[in-house]
């Protein structure tokens, strides 16, 4: 569903991403580990077309996000750190405006309420101005947003930190039920813990590279842990 | 989709308290001054219609009096007016709306309130289209600068492209969302503020509402093509401006700019490059010409003396009562040709001055739409330099056959008369009187005012197209982060 083909990007002359080839399969959970700056929301922006490749081909449902920019965006969600939403309007008016920019202005109330539900957001909340939310709830929105949009690949860069962890557990337990539903999600993460706990393939990155790439179900937490240390310090 | 962000837009504004009051703000002083000016105009038009009355009725009954007196004693004209100067006075105040016309001299309009104001006066009145002209664009300003840089900033800028938003449905949803807010804040109060101005105004005279519902139509076309360019350049600027905060900054210096510093500047620059003589240096200058006439009220002047024998040469006779005419009459006639030379040539420049100062400050108003929007609105509603030029020039002319008639009558009446005696002897009547009709002039048709404001309404229509085009230009290479 998420493919990246010798992706390369370049910003005057620091190679951000040196040729990455990738594939996420729907269902699966991938987990990109590395420090800052190793080139993981770089991937992330190449697929959502944020920013042009310098060479190399990041495809959406087998689409290049660069020829289609539109088409690939219906396909795919956007979690970033800290989910965006409008602060004067409600949970419901913000998934309604973001629903409909996506093409589907078909959903009631009802609906709209069922999808909030449905992303774990309080009972009281949705008719409450966004304003006053947690992080944790406006994170919720954002699943909400995604599911409302019923999307086949979801990308997510750090959407758990800051969560407590109450918070982010429930947030790994939506992914995996996304996932369970067929949906390809690439998650830019520095949690070790949680990419081992709902990840179904790890990879770590370092200086644009991927150094690394095992499915969680192979290794132990502990190992996974110095596996990532081993790597950073080369 | 556009509709969908519109709706959006529209929610979040009237939610913003700041809004809301700013709105009404607006509202209050709109319904205010326009309800005001309403009063003082419905005051103004009845002063000027009971005056008009008079002013004829005096004329035709002075009863039996020396014609040339009665040129002395003259009339007065009153510019017309039509409703639509209450909602823009534009230079009334400095034109002036009642000329005495005379013998012997070419006034210039009176009852110019600017005169005894200070140079703050040239802030003006806060009239309705100082609102519109103004005001409103501020409002504008105010909800657009942050509509694109705030949601870039905010990161919602972001998330609204990542669910495959295209950017165009982004920038004309949002320049529909605050053309609905503005719409819903002024289509209602300028529709209350017109009938309350119509309810107090009256009906008026059919000579004041020619053209009249055209002249509106055509006002509210430049108006909304006015506070449009100011949405398109708001949400350009707002586009390109690396920070909300830098675009207010370069949002606010172009309101200053527009509204505040060309408009001075291209008058100040314009009294530079064509300057026009003081009242004083005119009158003199006037007085110096005229004194080269033949001074028929001074017998023993060389000038009539010098008058009197080539008079006397041509028709080869010794007296002036010989004369095939009245002497007193040639005398005034001779003196009233001299003086129409001596004001078209000097009252003539100043006009031209005048009308070339015009030119220049509206050729700036292609920097400004402000005074591309000030020139149109002012010569719709009949407040302009042009048709005050056009009241001055109908006074002139009423007055040249004034003194024609009254002339005519000395000529043909005091043959072989001397000139004490048609002087201070002779008497004319009702006939006379009534050979000099009612002073009859109407504000200008629409046609006429297109035809002079074709350089603003071209400035307008230029500013709008452009600030479309760069809208659309810079929406499709909109930056997504700060």
């Amino acid at each position: 569903m998420l493919k990246a083909e010798a992706l390369r990007k370049d910003y005057n002359g620091h190679m951000a991403l040196k040729g990455l080839d990738l594939e996420i399969k729907p269902g699966e959970i991938y987990c990109l580990l590395g420090a800052n700056g190793s080139g993981k929301s770089t991937t992330i922006n190449l697929f959502l077309d944020f920013i042009k490749p310098t060479s190399g081909r990041a495809l959406v449902g087998g689409l290049d996000a660069k020829q289609h920019p539109i088409e690939t965006k219906r396909l795919l969600a956007y979690i970033p750190e800290i989910v965006m939403l409008y602060r004067n309007l409600t949970a419901v008016e913000n998934l309604r405006y973001f629903s409909g920019l996506a093409g589907h202005s078909e959903y009631s109330d009802a609906d709209l309420l069922a999808f909030l539900e449905r992303a774990g957001l309080p009972g009281h909340a949705p008719h409450k101005r966004v304003g006053g939310y947690s992080k944790g709830m406006r994170q919720k929105v954002g699943i909400a947003i995604a599911v409302a949009k019923q999307v086949k690949a979801l990308l997510l860069d750090e959407p758990t930190s800051g969560l407590d962890p109450k918070a982010s557990n429930e947030f790994s337990e939506l992914l995996v039920q996304l996932s369970r539903d067929g949906v390809a999600i690439l998650m830019a993460t520095h949690d070790l813990f949680r990419a081992k706990e709902c990840g179904t393939r790890v990879g770590i990155m370092k200086h644009g590279v991927l150094v690394g790439d095992l499915a969680t179900q192979d290794i132990g937490h502990a190992d996974l842990e110095a596996l990532y240390l081993k790597h950073m310090h080369d | 989709m556009i509709w969908h962000v519109a709706r959006k837009e529209l929610t979040e504004i009237t939610r913003d308290g700041r809004f809301l009051w700013s709105a009404f703000i607006i509202i209050v002083l709109l319904l205010t001054s326009l309800g005001v000016a309403a009063s003082r105009y419905g005051e103004d038009r009845a002063l000027r219609e009971a005056a008009t009355r008079e002013v004829r009725s005096q004329w035709l009954n002075q009863g039996v009096k020396g014609p040339h007196s009665a040129a002395h004693y003259g009339v007065y004209a009153f510019k017309p007016s039509t409703p639509l100067a209450l909602f823009d006075p534009g230079l009334n105040d400095y034109t002036g709306t009642v000329t005495m016309l005379e013998a012997h001299k070419e006034n210039q309009a009176s009852y110019k309130p600017a005169q005894d104001a200070t140079s703050l006066q040239r802030f003006g009145d806060l009239s309705g289209a100082m609102i519109l002209q103004l005001l409103i664009p501020l409002l504008i300003i105010l909800l657009c600068f942050g509509m694109i840089s705030g949601e870039r900033e905010e990161g919602t800028l972001r998330q609204l492209l990542s669910v495959g938003a295209k950017r165009s449905d982004l920038v004309w949803g949002k320049a529909v969302g605050v053309a609905v807010t503005l719409g819903l804040v002024l289509v209602p109060s300028v529709l209350v503020g017109a009938v309350l101005s119509g309810l107090i105004v009256g009906e008026s005279d059919p000579h004041d509402m020619i053209d009249f519902p055209a002249k509106v139509a055509v006002l509210a076309g430049g108006y909304l093509a006015y506070l449009a360019i100011f949405v398109v350049v708001s949400l350009t600027v707002s586009i390109m401006a690396k920070s909300s905060r830098t675009a207010l900054t370069i949002l606010l210096g172009f309101w200053i700019l527009n509204g505040l510093l060309l408009p001075r500047a291209a008058a100040d620059v314009s009294r530079q490059l064509y300057p026009t003589p003081s009242a004083l240096e005119l009158s003199q200058a006037i007085r110096v010409g005229r004194d080269r006439g033949p001074h028929p009220h001074e017998p023993n002047h060389p000038n009539h003396i010098a008058f009197r024998e080539k008079l006397l040469a041509t028709y080869k006779v010794e007296r002036i009562e010989d004369l095939p005419y009245g002497f007193f009459g040639l005398a005034l006639e001779a003196d009233e040709t001299h003086g129409f030379k001596v004001f078209d040539r000097h009252v003539g420049e100043l006009n031209r001055r005048y009308a070339m100062q015009n030119r220049f400050q509206q050729a700036i108003g292609v920097l400004s739409p402000f005074i591309a929007v000030r020139s149109l609105s002012s010569a719709l509603a009949g407040t302009d330099v042009d048709f005050a030029n056009q009241f001055a020039a109908a006074g002139e002319a009423y007055r040249r056959n004034l003194v024609k008639v009254t002339n005519d009558d000395l000529k043909r009446n005091t043959v072989g008369w001397t000139t004490f005696d048609a002087e201070w002897r002779y008497k004319a009547g009702d006939d006379v009187w009534k050979r000099v009709p009612a002073f009859d002039f109407d504000a200008p048709p629409l046609g006429d005012i297109l035809a002079r404001n074709w350089l603003p309404i071209a400035v307008l229509a230029a500013w709008l197209f452009g600030g479309v085009v760069a809208l659309l230009s810079v929406s499709r290479r909109m930056k997504i982060d700060v």
